[in-house]
């Protein structure tokens, strides 16, 4: 067809415009001692140097790795719920809507709720001294070994929902009939979950599980900047915050640049382990009918 | 259904359990905005017995929550506008031209959904704040959006596929269509389901962005949004805990109005995870 390029090209030059193209430009700044405001000096990749003999950098790094231990709570959490609300519960589709209310709301709002909840002198810990139960009193966000573990809660609370809903469609596709047979084969409630439920959906799992990862290196900032503004230290720093950081607070352009570079390539390679995961399955399964 | 298995009490006792988790923290919101400072002192984990709206008239004046609000409904509404049309027009021509060449090209524009917004935002606002447009309602509107047009030409391509046929193209365009008078006579009127869930996310989405507020908008206080004014006023010292969950009262109400507005069309949109 022909002068159909006015339905592609505005959506296709503002992509590239705003964010394809400035990928290629922070490329290219971080071999500079960049300066935005005057000029910059080349430097080679000596950005890269500063930014992987840093130890703050390794301990960001690390915490990224970290969160990601929460992955099989973020997956199996709500596929469990989305199973368990699958038949023979009361008001089944409200409790859905509450689960997903999160979903709608500003991470950093949410943020402020949860951070006077968990201050020191906040309604949790005053909820546990009430019950006698002092000494499960803690500072939740300003301990480095519970600063962590709590993010990670604060992901599955705002990201709950919005799994049980996708479970919930894909468990409404499988058929019936296998449920029904499994049942009448003597399978309880958890063998249907882990032999039937399972294996029907399981695309829809890994997919799920790959959201949740990019996730983690994606949607983090307005958690931890209202949260817990990284801190204390470093400890629940993510890479996105560090960035912004790096560059709205302290200036440091030129490694600013070089991270963000090593953030844009390392979740590049998200995709290519959920592809290599899919293509093993397909081999094995493969195998299997052999 | 006849069929149905009978109502589990123990199952549903759970779910009512879990549901409570993601209740109380809202109660304790509305809570700790409307009862005075005092009564919170002497009781913060427990029921409030002195009710004010002190709190909530304060917060009110110190962010400036009313212009913070104008400020947000723009940049969202912005947001929308942008986001829909030209993922709309894009996923259209993705539906009419499927060659190998489109195929990448359509690839290529979705995946640009896993790109960290901190990496393109920051050459984006040194570009901006040269061109002396930092702290600009409408440039924070147009990224806003702009941040969910590979998320849009994903939906609506994939409602397209479901919805419009070859066929039906074919037999418009015998009738003397040309592409354009196709999108607008077809396309656009079928896919009013799929506008209904890309403008409520992509609303709900730019109203509670901080990320793009706080690097675009951050050197210009009359254009802060909600979310930037409310945590903005909650890192001062000097505000205290019933204002911050005043201010943060205020930037959750018009989202709940959205919420129960559009809650079919939000599920659709979040449920097409599970179709890809």
């Amino acid at each position: 067809m022909r002068n159909t390029w006015l339905l592609l090209g505005p959506a296709l030059a503002l992509e590239l415009a705003v964010l394809f193209l400035p990928l290629f430009y922070i490329g290219f700044r971080s071999l500079y001692d960049w300066n935005p405001a005057g000029t910059s000096e080349f430097v080679g990749f000596e950005n890269y140097y500063w930014l992987f003999t840093d130890p703050d950098f390794w301990e960001i790094v690390g915490n990224q790795l970290f969160y990601l231990l929460g992955l099989p709570l973020w997956v199996l959490a709500p596929l469990a719920v989305a199973y368990l609300l699958r038949e023979s519960v009361w008001c089944a589709g409200l409790l859905r809507s509450i689960y997903f209310l999160p979903a709608v709301m500003s991470p950093a709002i949410v943020g402020l709720v949860f951070r006077s909840l968990l201050s020191t002198d906040g309604s949790v810990n005053a909820a546990l001294d009430g019950m006698g139960l002092g000494s499960w009193t803690q500072s939740w966000l300003t301990h480095p070994d519970w600063v962590k573990p709590v993010v990670i809660l604060m992901v599955l609370w705002a990201g709950f929902g919005t799994g049980v809903l996708i479970f919930t469609s894909a468990f409404a596709a499988v058929p019936r009939d296998l449920f029904e047979a499994a049942k009448l084969d003597g399978a309880n409630f958890w063998q249907q979950f882990w032999y039937v439920a399972m294996p029907s959906i399981s695309n829809t799992v890994v997919l799920w599980t790959m959201y949740q990862i990019v996730a983690i290196f994606l949607f983090m900032f307005g958690w931890i900047y209202v949260l817990t503004g990284g801190g204390p230290g470093l400890a629940s720093a993510t890479m996105d915050f560090s960035i912004y950081q790096q560059f709205i607070r302290f200036g440091f352009y030129g490694t600013a640049a070089a991270q963000t570079v090593v953030l844009v390539l390392s979740i590049a390679l998200v995709p290519a382990i959920g592809y290599s995961i899919v293509a093993l399955q397909r081999q094995f399964t493969g195998a299997q009918n052999r | 259904m006849s069929d149905q298995p009978p109502i589990s009490i123990a199952r549903t006792l759970i779910a009512f359990l879990i549901a409570v988790l993601f209740v109380l923290p809202f109660l304790f919101l509305i809570a700790t905005a409307l009862r005075t400072p005092a009564d919170f002192a002497l009781n913060p984990g427990g029921l409030p017995v002195a009710f004010t709206t002190a709190n909530l008239q304060e917060a009110w004046v110190a962010a400036n929550l009313g212009r913070a609000l104008l400020v947000t409904l723009a940049v969202a509404v912005i947001a929308c506008i942008v986001c829909v049309a030209v993922a709309l027009a894009a996923a259209f021509w993705f539906r009419v031209n499927d060659s190998r060449f489109a195929r990448h090209v359509r690839t290529l524009m979705i995946s640009g959904y896993a790109i960290p917004a901190i990496a393109w935002l920051i050459p984006v606002f040194v570009i901006v704040a040269r061109g002396g447009l930092a702290g600009n309602v409408v440039v924070a509107g147009v990224l806003n959006g702009v941040s969910s047009v590979p998320f849009a030409i994903y939906f609506f391509h994939t409602y397209f596929l479901q919805v419009l046929s070859k066929d039906l193209l074919d037999a418009a365009t015998l009738d003397g269509a040309g592409p354009l008078t196709c999108f607008r006579r077809i396309a656009v009127p079928l896919a009013r389901p799929a506008i209904a869930s890309v403008v409520a996310l992509v609303f709900v989405w730019s109203f509670g962005d901080l990320l793009i507020a706080a690097t675009i908008l951050q050197s210009n206080p009359d254009n802060y949004t909600l979310p930037l004014a409310a945590t903005t006023l909650a890192t001062k010292e000097s505000v205290n805990l019933q204002g911050q969950a005043a201010a943060a009262l205020v930037a959750l109400v018009p989202v709940l109005f959205v919420f129960a507005l559009a809650q079919k069309s939000l599920a659709s949109g979040f449920g097409a995870l599970s179709e890809k």
